[in-house]
């Protein structure tokens, strides 16, 4: 633990700090302390540091620490992962900045076999996704040939991390960009895609995610889904996707008792409040972590998704996928995933592309009955 | 004029497409007019296999094959479960009378239900490839009359013969169920 704290204060104290003299308020943004999934006290601050530099690399000034701290207490802001529009206008003008980088820490383990995930998030103020990014990776995907190159200690594998991360993150002003959606290898099987025909092309519609229905034992994994399911939709170019601070807002409003309550009166209620009958239902029936230190276990995850019009009662939408790490290995053992939520990234970006690429199925005038062979009458 | 090997692929590949054991039993009603089926829920399945969420697995990968015909205009899920509860406190569909799903039929505005039931849903492994086993039951009942007028029950069990051969990929469990529930659905439409 010790040894981690050191690590944390050096990553921390390598990285600029808010620059004295204020830039333009295009390149001034407010760093919120990342949501922490991964157990590890110590890897926020570590975190925040390489973030910092890596945005003040890009030309960002970077406003974060005490005064956000002041800024979220005196707004009463609990959730970091999202904020409402009303909540998200008030800090971003109470601090002089422009826009807002928000990320989540999903794994940090520093020793034998390090490896970390992480996202981050830039949103402007008028609730524009400007950026946003997932990097995932062990310290065995950094081995080049005959083992050469492997990042072994946790500070240069999180500086990798982190330049991954922000590589695509536009220059202050410049047009939003976000990581792209993944296809499916060509040698892997498509993930099974129903669309329908009112879905149209060029149209995008408002949709509210629901909380991700979680069949496995892994408590996180819901959180860590309906995270990349978010972004994953969001990018797509088809979805508005409600903000969850939005969807908490509503759910208060409307006093529903909690997620288990979402029956189809209840979304009827929550869809007039958000403004959309679109509802995107979720089930998680596999997300089995890899094996930590090194152990030969793929990470594995198998997710069902369903677009619901509630207004109609019709499905516009269902996909299911499923996928091991390793399914991405190619020769030598690279390319495999070995961060189960770079894996579910994955897996819905492939999702997400198949229900882009995948042409409407329409109607046909009338089933048709296939005369059985060997039927009996 | 041909190259030996592509002879032999050729030769080879009805083979190395699977070969994966399958028995299906069928049955269509001989006065059925599909036509008139336009809108359908599909009722929770049954499970009667080891494996605790197999009825939902097989029934969602059903929802979408069905889907994916065109034929069909389907229920969102939740409006059925709705409309089951309002029936039943459970749902439990196996103990559905005539009556029951008529009224059912009218609540949802559908002409028609389909049911089904895993019966097999287990992974073993011949060698180190997977040899999944799956067998599903579905039947189509017209809401008004209460009357089976499709049902069908198909099997895939064992390892694909290019799995075997070479010890190498092999269809996951959800893999042979997709293709078992889309061939069920390839003997009642075209």
């Amino acid at each position: 633990m010790t040894a981690a704290l050191v690590l944390a204060g050096a990553i921390a104290a390598a990285a600029p700090q808010t620059t004295a003299v204020p830039g333009p308020a295009s390149s001034r943004v407010v760093l919120l302390p990342f949501d922490n999934f991964s157990g590890a006290t110590e890897a926020r601050a570590a975190v925040a540091g390489l973030i910092t530099a890596g945005l003040w690399k890009k030309g960002y000034e970077v406003i974060q620490g005490e005064p956000v701290e002041q800024a979220l207490e005196a707004g009463r802001i609990r959730y970091l992962e999202s904020l409402t529009a009303e909540s998200r206008r008030r800090l971003l003008s109470d601090l002089g900045a422009s826009a807002l980088v928000t990320g989540t820490l999903y794994s940090w383990v520093p020793e034998d076999h390090p490896s970390l995930s992480l996202s981050v998030r830039m949103v402007s103020a008028e609730g524009t996704t400007l950026f946003w990014n997932l990097v995932g990776l062990s310290a065995d995907e950094t081995e080049g040939m005959l083992g050469l190159g492997r990042l072994s200690d946790m500070e240069p594998l999180a500086r990798e991390a982190i330049a991954r991360l922000l590589r695509g993150l536009p220059a202050p002003g410049a047009a939003p960009s976000s990581a792209s959606l993944e296809g499916r290898p060509w040698r892997l099987a498509a993930p099974l895609t129903y669309r329908s025909e009112q879905l149209q092309k060029g149209h995008v519609y408002r949709a509210v995610l629901l909380p991700v229905d979680n069949q496995t034992s892994v408590r996180e994994a819901s959180r860590d889904v309906s995270d990349v399911l978010d972004r994953r939709l969001a990018q797509s170019g088809l979805f508005d996707v409600v903000e969850p601070a939005e969807l908490r807002a509503a759910i208060l409003a409307e006093k529903v008792r909690g997620f288990t309550d979402m029956n189809p009166d209840t979304l009827h209620r929550l869809g007039h409040r958000l403004g959309t009958p679109l509802f995107v239902r979720s089930t998680l029936t596999a997300f089995r972590p890899g094996g930590l230190h090194g152990a030969n276990r793929p990470p594995q995850v198998a997710l069902e998704l369903q677009l619901v019009d509630i207004d109609s009662d019709r499905l516009l939408w269902t996909s299911q996928h499923a996928r091991r790490g390793d399914d991405y290995a190619s020769l030598f053992e690279r390319g495999a995933i070995t961060d189960v939520v770079a894996l579910a990234d994955r897996t819905v970006s492939e999702m997400v592309r198949a229900l882009r690429d995948t042409r409407p199925t329409a109607p046909k005038a009338a089933a048709a009955a296939r005369p059985p062979k060997g039927a009996v009458p | 004029m041909r190259s030996p090997l592509t002879i032999l692929l050729v030769a080879l590949a009805p083979a190395l497409a699977g070969c994966a054991s399958h028995t299906t039993t069928q049955y269509l009603h001989p006065n059925v007019d599909l036509g008139a089926m336009k809108t359908v829920a599909v009722l929770p399945f049954e499970n009667v296999t080891q494996e605790q969420t197999a009825g939902e697995k097989v029934q969602r990968i059903f929802i979408t094959e069905l889907l994916a015909t065109g034929v069909f205009q389907v229920v969102e899920p939740g409006a059925v479960n709705k409309a089951l509860r309002a029936e039943r406190s459970d749902l439990a569909v196996s103990g559905l009378a005539p009556a029951d799903l008529k009224r059912l039929g009218e609540a949802l505005k559908v002409d028609g239900f389909f049911m089904g039931t895993v019966i097999d849903f287990n992974e073993s492994h011949s060698g180190s490839t997977p040899a999944p086993e799956v067998t599903v039951q579905l039947r189509l009942v017209e809401a008004q009359s209460g009357v089976t007028v499709w049902n069908t029950s198909k099997t895939r069990s064992g390892a694909s013969l290019s799995a075997r051969m070479f010890g190498v990929g092999g269809d996951s469990l959800t893999q042979a169920a997709r293709e078992v529930v889309r061939e069920e659905l390839h003997t009642l439409v075209k």
